[in-house]
């Protein structure tokens, strides 16, 4: 094959995007980049971040800037 | 006739990578792939075989077979450029809004600009009248019934991150109006308590004001406090000066060490460094490192005169506020100051870190990175991560069109005045005004602003459509950029394509030797963003020439 995925990409892209835990609790929800709990301080800025939760390792997109 | 829209580059390594514009995904291919691909869906096969004669012909049908084969994997899918429309829809929590009641809603970050008074005289300060379009100091305090009823309207808004509800506190100075700030900080807690809600609040300082009780307000209230401090005293006295031109670092430093030893496990507190030439980076790297324990969300730029000239060679370097042929330069009343200077040296400085600090993401992961050259990684994190975090699709059905921020829910900036303005930091144009608090927000003038963007170009045919970082900030003079053409921005737009296919090559080069460069650890993490987060905006185009406002929890 000539042509080959990467995967140069975050890891967690891997998962399915619809599968967004939403009964998690904020405690639960770790950002996928940073992996800081607390996604009002991610470091993120200008980019977008993805939060997954810890338990069940679902996402929990958000975008920050 | 459509066809894909991709970037191809090579790395110093030697491989041939297409950056898929329409998944964000970068696929790794052959040298007879990177030869054709140009063609692809632009050529006919047989044309493609006559064009690529030397290739063998053999080798470039098994190169059409992949390319068609990988398109049936949702990669490499045909272009369809669409010019952009109205937004009518916004998607958010799985709930559709016309475009007017969402912005009416909600809000990720309530800014409330308490005072336009400073009591620093900062040279490059954009308010300090030298720049055009942007607003002057001046004694203007916010009133308290203008304040409240911000709150007011920010806490009615729906949740946006977790039903906790960020509010900051902007100038000139804001704790020279401390007494206000203690009283918005009062109210808001009692209204989101009424509420059933949280809120959550910052403050950006110059740090002059920082007495023991102003400490131990921030700290009760678990402000994120972000100070201003340039680096060691030379650096930072150069431009931040009193208005009789004394250097503010004696104090703010005196300030800092007490802030610190008052409560010495405080970590909710940062620095904001603004490098302006001449440089010595070496000295405020170390001076950096040496703060790091005590304000661990540390943020460094370069000074704001506009990233598109930073680097040009003319000696009066045009702001980005488009100072360069305004009436005050015309006239001379725009003194040359050196902070728009950069120096060789400077360059070289600059250069030399930013190598490094590859060297080390590459070598040490960003995590170690940080740990390493916290000083370097606060100036270049973004920058390097900005292609890991990018937006990536499993399936391209519909092309999409990323804007960095909506205007009036992503930040929503209230002035002195009781207006509300798209952010802090966009120049003073009238067409930045986005309603008031008696009146709220206006859906019209919203609109009005995203349409601002059409400006910037051909954004359907755009290989940095989905990592766009052009904000509103960057639109100079608005108020003129709405008459027409403005070769501003185009300009603007060719730098941020050629910055994005850089940066795509550099970070895969990183990502060829080390593949988990870019895994953080919480124990690792040494760095937080100075602001609070609020969601990036996603525009999705669509063939009824039309723009829906996807749902910002997918992707």
């Amino acid at each position: 094959m000539s042509i080959q995925p990467t995967g140069f990409q975050r890891a967690d892209l891997s998962l399915e995007y619809e599968a967004i835990d939403e009964t998690a609790t904020t405690a639960e929800k770790i950002c996928c980049k940073c992996l800081v709990p607390d996604q009002s301080v991610c470091n993120t800025e200008g980019n977008s971040g993805t939060f997954m939760t810890a338990a069940s390792g679902s996402l929990y997109s958000y975008h920050f800037t | 006739m459509p066809a894909p829209l991709f970037i191809k580059y090579r790395t110093k390594h030697g491989n041939s990578y297409v950056y898929d514009c329409a998944t964000g995904r970068i696929l790794a291919v052959d040298e007879v792939v990177y030869e054709i691909i140009d063609d692809f869906r632009i050529l006919t096969d047989e044309e493609i075989h006559r064009k690529h004669i030397l290739l063998g012909s053999d080798k470039v049908q098994a190169a059409l077979d992949d390319l068609y084969e990988i398109r049936k994997k949702h990669h490499l899918i045909d272009h369809d450029p669409k010019e952009l429309s109205q937004i009518e829809i916004v998607e958010y929590e799985k709930r559709q809004y016309p475009l007017g009641e969402f912005w009416k809603s909600a809000a990720a970050l309530l800014i409330l600009g308490l005072t336009e008074r400073c009591n620093l005289d900062c040279v490059y300060c954009c308010y300090s009248g030298k720049f055009e379009g942007q607003r002057v100091h001046s004694d203007k305090v916010m009133n308290t019934v203008v304040a409240r009823q911000a709150i007011r309207q920010f806490l009615d808004g729906e949740q946006v991150i977790d039903g906790i509800y960020p509010i900051t506190f902007y100038g000139g100075e804001p704790l020279l109006t401390f007494y206000h700030l203690e009283e918005c900080v009062r109210f808001a807690v009692e209204e989101a308590g009424r509420r059933g809600k949280k809120v959550r609040f910052s403050v950006t300082t110059n740090g002059t004001l920082l007495r023991d009780e102003v400490c131990d307000f921030l700290v009760e209230h678990d402000f994120l406090t972000i100070i201003s401090l340039d680096g060691p005293r030379g650096a930072h006295d150069r431009y931040r000066v009193f208005p009789d031109g004394r250097g503010s670092f004696d104090l703010v430093w005196k300030n800092l060490r007490r802030f610190v030893e008052r409560y010495p496990d405080y970590k909710n507190r940062g620095l904001n460094i603004t490098l302006s030439p001449p440089f010595d980076l070496e000295e405020t790297g170390r001076f950096v490192e040496e703060c790091f324990r005590d304000f661990p969300l540390i943020r460094a730029s370069l000074v704001n005169i506009g990233s598109e000239y930073r680097f040009e060679n003319s000696e009066t370097a045009a702001t980005r506020y488009g100072c360069s042929s305004c009436s005050h330069c015309e006239n001379g009343l725009h003194p040359k100051e050196d902070f728009r200077q950069f120096r060789d040296e400077d360059k070289r400085q600059l250069k030399k870190l930013w190598d490094d600090c590859l060297e080390c993401v590459a070598r040490d992961g960003v995590a170690g990175a940080w740990r390493r050259m916290p000083f370097a990684m606060a100036l270049f994190d973004s920058q390097i991560s900005h292609i890991h975090g990018r937006n990536v699709t499993r399936q391209a059905s519909e092309w999409e069109f990323m804007i960095p921020c909506l205007p009036g829910f992503t930040r929503r900036f209230c002035d002195v005045d009781g207006n509300y303005r798209v952010c802090e930091r966009v120049d003073d144009s009238a067409a930045y005004r986005l309603g008031n608090v008696w009146d709220g927000l206006d859906s019209e003038r919203m609109e009005n602003v995203l349409e601002l963007r059409r400006h910037f170009g051909d954004c359907g045919n755009c290989s940095a459509l989905k990592n766009c970082d052009i904000c509103f900030a960057r639109i100079p003079c608005s108020d003129k950029g709405r008459e027409g053409y403005d070769p501003n921005f185009d300009r603007q737009c060719r730098e941020s394509r050629q910055s994005h296919q850089k940066m795509l090559q550099l970070y895969t080069e990183i990502m060829e030797v080390n593949p988990s460069a870019f895994e953080r650890h919480a124990a690792d993490q040494g760095n937080s963003t100075l602001r609070f987060g609020a969601p990036n905006s996603r525009i999705e185009t669509e063939t009824r020439e039309r723009l829906k406002l996807e749902s910002f929890h997918s992707f």
